[in-house]
């Protein structure tokens, strides 16, 4: 059967083309020697990078927000992972309803968790912080983990931790020796993904935040002024720190599980919905 | 390994624990909050008043947001959800060894801020922009086009970006599990192209496609950034930049929650409008949750 495969193929590139040009505009600027935002760039140089380095505001704003990420990656990795055992290993009404319940927080905008947290903030008198921009970071990441881990021990062939048991390990012994590290990559996966949606968050972290700020919400202060070409800078640090560390995970993923480990945080995330 | 009760109560522990108390107790006081009314000094006074809701559903200016909000909403949706399906096929079907890298590019994508679209696109779009210097530059253009800055469209470019990578992850997912060869088996027993997919493809994918066009609509009504930095003064409010403004300027904050309720309710009918229109489409089964 002969199939006409190019305008599929044109169309495709073209959407990969919309969804990475924006991306790699900012990058490009960042670097950018010139103070003008036009075409071309002129020259290649950190000045913008050096700036913005000088510049307490930014600095205070990278130490909150990578703070904030990596408190909620270990927080979230903890409690999703956990949930994630019972839901899969004792599947029951429960679970189901704790499974399907944990992912009522992504899939309402982020300013409702954001102004909900808000009535909860003036109902109990509790002042914003970096606690309560975790406590934000938490509720929509968690959901992730849960997705990430589960999936990972429903697609395991559970007849390793059989072998074992039939050997004469203990399920401690199994859990330790067996388990963990066989789910290790997808937990260790869902961690980074955790901590870079952590590091972008800026609609919940908005109203959670008081007056500590973060780094996108440093960009978002400096968005509302007129276009300042040290935002490309402080924009490809929060494109690439996530994007570093999400690369470096899926190559080290595939590398030691093949390809499917790749697709597995994809396919997964992707049953958010 | 299945585990005891008393073990798997234990692991769900700290997960009911945050979702009752960072979620539910929260949406619980927002709801009631948006009974409440302010007074002269701009405290909150508990009470119980529907007049926030009256004054959101009688009031006209609302009635723009509204409009505002769908005529963003819903090509943002349809332009995520139609560009998803094509990446998300393409990757399913004809990608052949490209389909593990082009993964991981869409996922990376997903991780790309969102914060720096909504940049990018303010420097790509401006009078003098970049898309208008490189038009220049390369003699396309003499003097620089009025371009998209500062519109609906603009707000629906950049949105439809930023949710792209993740239409087409949950697109793919559904379509990666049809086997080829049922289209195959499609097409040898004499369907066309447009029909296999019409009777087959889409039906096959249907579930995703709902719930992938009620994600983006939704996420997309409730923005209150995106609409602030590209859009329109006048055209561009949404119930979303109205509920972040009822928090942050007007510091009306039980009118803010009464908004988000019925923005709420108005999602819920865009859920059965949908469905209903799926299902007439033979695109949804007749009997799911």
């Amino acid at each position: 059967m002969r199939r006409r495969r190019w305008p599929l193929t044109t169309a495709a590139v073209l959407l990969l083309l919309f969804i990475y040009v924006p991306l790699l505009v900012v990058v490009l600027y960042g670097f950018n020697g010139g103070s003008n935002l036009s075409w071309p760039p002129q020259g290649v140089s950190l000045r913008w990078f050096r700036l913005i380095f000088g510049d307490d505001a930014f600095r205070s704003g990278l130490r909150v927000s990578a703070t904030a990420a990596l408190a909620t990656g270990a927080i979230a990795v903890v409690v999703g992972t956990a949930a994630a055992f019972a839901i899969v290993r004792r599947p029951n009404r429960v679970a189901r309803w704790f499974e399907s319940g944990s992912r009522l927080p992504v899939m309402l905008p982020p300013l409702f968790i954001g102004i909900a947290l808000v009535a909860a903030m003036k109902t109990f008198a509790i002042d914003p912080s970096m606690l309560t921009i975790i406590a934000g970071h938490v509720i929509i990441t968690t959901p992730f983990v849960i997705l990430i881990v589960a999936s990972r021990l429903r697609n395991y062939d559970l007849t390793v931790e059989q072998a074992a048991r039939d050997l004469g390990a203990t399920p401690r012994m199994v859990l330790r020796r067996i388990t963990l590290p066989l789910i290790a990559p997808a937990i260790f996966g869902a961690m980074v993904i955790a901590c870079a949606i952590s590091f972008d968050e800026v609609l919940i972290t908005n109203f959670t935040s008081g007056t500590t700020q973060t780094l996108p919400l440093f960009v978002l202060s400096r968005l509302r002024r007129t276009i300042d070409p040290s935002v490309n800078a402080v924009a490809t640090i929060l494109l690439l720190v996530p994007w570093v560390v999400v690369g470096l995970t899926l190559l080290w993923q595939r590398r030691r599980s093949g390809a499917a480990a790749v697709g597995a945080p994809a396919e997964e995330l992707a049953r958010a919905a | 390994m299945s585990l005891s009760r008393r073990l798997a109560a234990f692991l769900l522990t700290p997960l009911g624990a945050l979702l009752l108390l960072a979620v539910i107790v929260p949406l619980a006081m927002l709801f009631a909050f948006s009974f409440f009314h302010i007074n002269e000094l701009l405290q909150i006074v508990p009470g119980f008043t529907a007049g926030n809701y009256r004054q959101v559903v009688t009031t006209s200016v609302y009635r723009v947001y509204a409009v505002n909000t769908l005529l963003i909403a819903a090509p943002t949706a349809i332009a995520s959800i139609v560009g998803g399906y094509v990446l998300a096929y393409y990757l399913a079907f004809r990608a052949g060894r490209a389909r593990g890298i082009l993964l991981v590019a869409i996922v990376i994508a997903l991780m790309g801020s969102y914060l720096a679209l909504i940049y990018s696109w303010r420097t790509l779009s401006g009078e003098h922009g970049i898309i208008n210097s490189l038009l220049q530059a390369a003699h396309v253009t003499r003097g620089p086009l009025g371009l998209i800055l500062f519109s609906r469209t603009a707000v629906v470019i950049a949105e439809t970006n930023f949710f792209l990578p993740f239409t087409t992850l949950v697109l793919y997912s559904s379509l990666s599990s049809i086997p080829p060869s049922l289209e195959a088996a499609a097409r040898d027993l004499g369907a066309s192209r447009w029909m296999t997919l019409r009777r087959i493809v889409f039906p096959l994918s249907g579930t995703a496609l709902f719930g992938a066009t009620l994600f983006v609509f939704f996420l997309s009504a409730g923005d209150y950034i995106t609409p602030v930095f590209l859009g329109g003064i006048g055209s561009s409010g949404t119930f979303g930049t109205l509920i972040a403004d009822q928090l942050s300027t007007t510091l009306n904050y039980p009118l803010g929650a009464s908004i988000a309720f019925v923005m709420l309710a108005l999602f819920a009918a865009v859920v059965v409008l949908l469905r209903l229109g799926m299902r007439a489409a033979g695109l949804l089964p007749e009997h799911t949750g």
